[in-house]
């Protein structure tokens, strides 16, 4: 630790007049030794053995005449013939292991340290590390999570090349492929389609375990029966020749599933395609084709796909067209529609137009929050009938703060709380606005929990209890559901349920999580007896917890189903069936440390990335992800969803309002869906010009926003008035 | 005066006097007089500040003051918090390295050069990696995964090599492993189990569990069938619950079954490779462990949680904080005797370094809520606190990075942070 400019000198100084050494001093005065040895008995080459082999024996001495490295002196002697080790390999060399089984290293998988001529060698020590969500190494066991491939790490102590100085790690890696519980079944879904000659129809087959999970990384090879009628490509692709009955195989591990069908003459002549011919960006048009035969008459059930081009010189693109007929546009423009069915084709224009829902944001009022960081919000009416906002405070907050926004022009700060903790993440108030709940970070003694507030006096709330419980590692989020209350508890990562009944006895009365090695857990909403639980890189779960349908009750959840996505972090998820009677699952993921993200304060990763993915919610047990909404410079936070428009606490972009009326397709960001925007920083935040929008909530016709480092915004949005150029 | 502070001081100062014209002598002729006669020394070292995300950097130069020099940001997430919480420098004064603990759900440990404060390398520890131990060669950080919410199951200590920042291996140990140290030696590793009220040793060489000692007031010894893992042990002394960090704080008693121990640390000097000091949290007692012999040497009652400690480098004292009594005791190891306790500036107090050349002692405290943290500074002579400065939110980890020569080490004017802040 000491750095002095003339270390001889400096050493000599402290030890004498200190009267000892010091660690710095022992560790500075003169450059790095090697450890002292501990075993000084020359080894002896034994038969390759599993990991961890004890001190090696006798013969090592000969060796060590033959490698000068292994004559170092000061090394311990499993160091030494580290020095001989060219390569650590797994034995078997390809290590498989299946979901929910072990295999017991050094039994069923030996580590083995080889030599440069491919001979083992025995008496090094091999260190092994694995922690992944695909697989995990516990006392000597490797088990298997998740389907994919995860890495075995393997590391050895040798002498420096130099022969002196302190050990050097060698590393070395292995892959670990964690597969599936076996295929039990195959099925292959029905195309609905028939096969004409000269048409190319996807096939898609699922693999199920016996258990009845679907094995989605299973590899599946297609074959045809005769394929001088029809051939199948490795991607599941009939391409049908001249009529005959042919017979598709998928296999997967052997495993068969067979689809007969009967290659058609091709009857079709001719394609009408059909639908709108005027849309807006973001409109998803839906188009229709019918094939009709030579005497006009319909074909049933002809196989048809469609593709779109623009006729924009200066683009080529700025739309969509999906195979089941719909159609989205990013810009406006005239589109051709074409559909293809079975090599005939029909085609449509479609002419686009601006959205023009921009409007713009007009701040109302401000409640400047400067002397620490803000977080989540809440808006309601009190008792006294007066409007109220709470929000929390973050990373040093300690405190809820009380706004009355009854006039939204002059947020008032009537009253705080101030409760044990230095995170007050979350805030909630319950419908009937008679009590609120704060969550608790960073308390002094480490045991957080919730605290309950009483708000007989909106303005000036008191705590009715505070509870603790098993949520002594801060409690990030909760949701209020009748006289329950769930909990997102970031010791456990798991779901707890309380009964708030009597806001001065809480008790703890269910709990539900996921059996995941690297769960995380973030979120939670719950709409109408469903629970919507964002769960990081496990995806959103729905779990019924009254709905009924799934068998679930409020304080024993059932789960329904769960998405995943590649981008993972999914911290926030909301459900919302818009006026057209789309049911969407809105689920914002909140990612830092990419390579994207942009550097804040000179780390990598300080920044955020992430965005809102719709997923189809029609059928709860079958989520589909259909569009998305993407600011590409920023990282999605919380959003409110009312009256078809999204609000969307966007972090650095601020606060983004998106019409998500109609069906929704592709990027909702691309196709002029973005309403309005504001930036949320101010000279005078806590860091100055800098939006971080944190949560907003639509009330009373106002849109309430917080933002990390500058508090509370009332914001007001206008149809955008266009000034006409003179 | 106490005789024994008397004692220590003339140990300490007493050598000084005869020794030190000798040397000086010698080393005029090697150094300009003026720079090693005229110019205060410069302590220098870095706190972690767990709820703010930011790692402090601090100068105390004896006359003049504290002052935060540089103000590092760590952790990824702007808008959560981390939890900047263990920091340890590396023995060579290269480097300095912080835990972020929180993690999502895994912590990991970041790796700074030491000066220019630049961000070397991070990797992935596992849940709520806590204290750190480096061997005196600087090769290897053992960091534990302290663990401490949630259901409790066994946790372990990970191995990182540190020139490349990997994690070779993790060494499964007990419950709430908590308070990491490597011997002088640099052959064995000592962590705590605050809920398995063990502690335990690891061979550096076989990266193995190579001792468990029991700690559990009245039963204290080595444990023989060494069961990995250490969970049992609560249930098979069908102790009460064991409290989570700084549940001490509260208790109105201490308790009489239970040790919780939240740190242990080597002795030095005489001590050293010899015995270790484990800080009894809820029993409010320090014992002193022989580790050939593997029983309890001594005892020193403390005050209320016990939570850190630091062997002076000679071996003399022992300082402990205690972290629900808002002061650190301090005492003399030969003497076996509290020399005295003295109240640091804010409560919760979290982490202490001695300085190399044993005169004083720097402290962090964590304080509470939205109050930021401080760093105190004692006089190991005097002992009294002799400067203080607030830091930042929950000013915990704390090592100490290097001793200059005022004017000719390492700080460059430009390279000032804040400036002083309170004092």
């Amino acid at each position: 630790m000491i750095r002095p400019s003339a270390p001889a000198v400096l050493t000599l100084l402290v030890t004498a007049c200190g009267g000892g050494t010091s660690r710095a001093t022992i560790s500075t005065a003169a450059p790095p030794t090697p450890p002292p040895a501990t075993d000084t008995t020359p080894p002896a080459e034994q038969p390759a053995t599993p990991v961890t082999q004890p001190a090696p024996p006798a013969d090592t001495a000969a060796a060590a005449v033959r490698d000068p490295a292994l004559a170092a002196r000061g090394y311990t002697a499993a160091v030494r013939i580290g020095a001989r080790v060219a390569d650590v390999r797994p034995d078997p060399e390809v290590v498989e292991v299946q979901v929910g089984d072990s295999l017991a290293v050094g039994e069923d998988v030996k580590i083995v340290a080889y030599d440069a001529n491919g001979e083992p060698v025995s008496g090094v020590r091999i260190l092994t590390s694995l922690d992944s969500r695909l697989a995990v190494m516990e006392e000597g066991f490797l088990r298997g999570v998740a389907e994919g491939e995860a890495e075995l790490r393997m590391a050895i102590r040798a002498p420096p090349a130099s022969g002196t100085g302190p050990p050097e790690v060698r590393t070395f890696s292995a892959p670990v492929r964690v597969v599936g519980r076996p295929v039990a079944t195959v099925e292959i879904d029905d195309p609905g389609v028939r096969f004409f000659a000269g048409s190319v129809v996807g096939l898609n087959a699922r693999a199920f375990t016996a258990g009845g999970s679907e094995r989605r990384r299973v590899e599946m090879e297609w074959t045809s029966n005769r394929v001088r009628f029809a051939t199948v490509d490795p991607r599941g692709f009939v391409h049908a020749l001249v009529p005959g009955e042919v017979t598709i195989t998928a296999r997967a591990e052997g495993i068969e599933a067979a689809l007969t069908l009967e290659v058609e003459a091709n009857p079709v002549a001719a394609v009408e395609v059909s639908g709108a011919s005027r849309a807006r960006t973001g409109d998803v048009v839906r188009f229709t084709a019918v094939s009709r035969d030579a005497s006009g008459a319909e074909v049933a059930g002809a196989p048809t796909d469609f593709s779109v081009t623009s006729f924009a010189e200066r683009t080529n693109s700025g739309a969509s067209v999906y195979q089941d007929g719909a159609f989205v546009a990013e810009r406006p423009g005239l589109y051709r529609v074409v559909a293809n069915a079975a090599g005939r084709t029909g085609q449509a224009l479609v002419e686009v137009v601006e959205r023009g829902v921009e409007h713009d944001a007009i701040v109302v009022g401000r409640g400047l929050v400067a002397d620490r960081p803000s977080s989540d919000l809440w808006a309601f009416t009190g008792a006294d009938g007066r409007d109220y906002v709470y929000t929390g405070t973050h990373l040093g907050g300690q405190r809820m703060l009380v706004w009355d926004v009854t006039n939204p022009a002059t947020p008032v700060l009537t009253d705080f709380v101030e409760v044990d903790a230095r995170v007050v993440n979350d805030v909630k108030v319950n419908p009937e606005g008679t009590l609120a709940v704060i969550t608790r970070e960073g308390a002094r003694d480490r045991r957080n929990g919730i605290v309950v507030l009483d708000l007989a006096d909106p303005a000036h709330p008191a705590i009715a209890s505070t509870y603790i419980g098993d949520l002594t590692g801060g409690v990030h989020n909760v949701f209020f559901a009748g006289d329950i209350l769930y909990a997102i508890h970031n010791g456990t990562f798991d779901v707890h349920i309380l009964n708030i009944s009597d806001p001065g006895r809480v008790v703890e009365v269910g709990r539900w999580g996921i059996d995941s090695p690297g769960k995380y857990l973030h979120d939670i909403w719950v709409v109408d007896g469903l629970a919507y639980v964002s769960y990081w890189n496990d995806g959103v779960y729905i779990l019924d917890v009254g709905d009924g349908r799934w068998g679930g009750l409020p304080a024993v959840p059932v789960e329904v189903s769960h998405y995943a996505y590649p981008e993972g972090n999914t911290h926030f998820a909301v459900p919302y069936t818009n006026a057209d009677g789309h049911r969407y699952l809105f689920v914002g993921d909140e990612i830092f440390d990419c390579e994207d993200c942009v550097s804040r304060n000179g780390h990598p990763g300080d920044g955020s990335r992430g965005f809102v993915h719709i997923l189809d919610l029609e059928d709860p047990e079958n989520l589909r992800e259909v569009a998305r909404y993407e600011v590409p410079e920023a990282g999605a936070h919380n959003l409110w969803i009312e009256d078809d428009r999204m609000y969307v606490a966007y972090y650095q972009a601020g606060l983004r309002v998106v019409d998500i009326s109609g069906e929704l397709r592709g990027d909702l960001y691309r196709q002029g869906r973005e309403m309005a925007w504001l930036p949320t920083g101010t000279p005078d935040g806590v860091v100055p010009n800098s939006p971080m929008a944190w949560g907003p909530q639509l009330f009373k016709g106002n849109i309430f926003v917080s933002d990390l480092n500058s508090g509370l915004w009332v914001v007001r949005l206008e149809p955008r008035r266009k000034v006409p150029v003179s | 005066m106490d005789a024994g502070l008397a004692r220590r001081r003339a140990r300490i100062h007493g050598k000084a006097w005869w020794v030190c014209p000798a040397v000086l002598l010698a080393l005029s002729a090697l150094l300009p007089a003026p720079a090693l006669l005229a110019q205060p020394p410069e302590y220098r070292l870095y706190v972690a500040n767990e709820s703010s995300d930011l790692v402090s950097r601090v100068v105390f130069i004896p006359g003049e003051g504290l002052a935060v020099e540089k103000e590092i940001p760590v952790g990824i997430m702007p808008a959560d918090n981390d939890g900047a919480h263990g920091l340890s420098v590396s023995p060579d004064g290269s480097y300095w390295y912080v835990t972020i603990a929180h993690g999502t759900p895994r912590g990991h440990l970041w790796k700074f050069h030491a000066g220019p404060d630049t961000l070397v390398g991070r990797t992935q520890l596992g849940l709520f990696p806590a204290t750190m131990g480096i061997t005196p060669d600087g090769q290897f950080l053992l960091a534990v995964n302290f663990n401490l919410h949630g259901d409790m199951v066994p946790s372990d200590v990970s191995v990182v090599y540190t020139p490349d920042m990997i994690e070779v291996t993790r060494v499964r140990t007990c419950l709430m492993p908590h308070g990491s140290r490597v011997g002088v030696g640099g052959s064995k590793h000592y962590s705590a189990c605050m809920h398995s009220d063990r502690l335990v040793e690891i061979d550096l060489e076989t990266f193995e569990v190579s001792a468990r000692f029991d700690v559990t007031p009245g039963m204290e010894g080595l444990e023989r069938a060494a069961g990995e893992g250490g969970e049992h042990a609560g249930a098979g002394h069908g102790a009460v619950a064991r409290g989570a960090e700084g549940r001490a704080a509260t208790a109105a008693g201490g308790d009489a079954r239970v040790c919780s121990p939240t740190w242990v640390e080597p002795g030095a000097g005489a001590g050293a490779d010899r015995v270790v000091y484990v800080a009894c949290n809820r029993n409010r007692e320090i014992l002193e462990i022989d580790t050939e012999r593997w029983e309890v040497s001594r005892r020193f009652a403390t005050g209320m949680a016990p939570y850190n400690l630091e062997v002076t480098a000679g071996g003399e004292l022992l300082i402990a904080t205690l972290k629900g009594e808002q002061a650190v005791a301090v005492f003399d190891l030969e003497m076996g005797k509290e020399l005295a306790r003295i109240a640091t500036t804010r409560p919760v107090t979290h982490g202490v370094v001695a300085s190399p050349d044993g005169r004083y002692a720097f402290v962090s405290n964590e304080s509470a809520g939205s109050v930021r943290g401080t760093l105190d500074v004692i006089d190991l002579d005097a002992l009294l606190v002799v400067d203080s400065i607030e830091l930042q939110h929950q000013s915990g980890g704390i090592d100490f990075h290097s001793v200059t020569p005022a004017g000719g080490g390492t700080r460059q004017d430009g390279d000032r942070g804040p400036g002083p802040r309170n004092g």
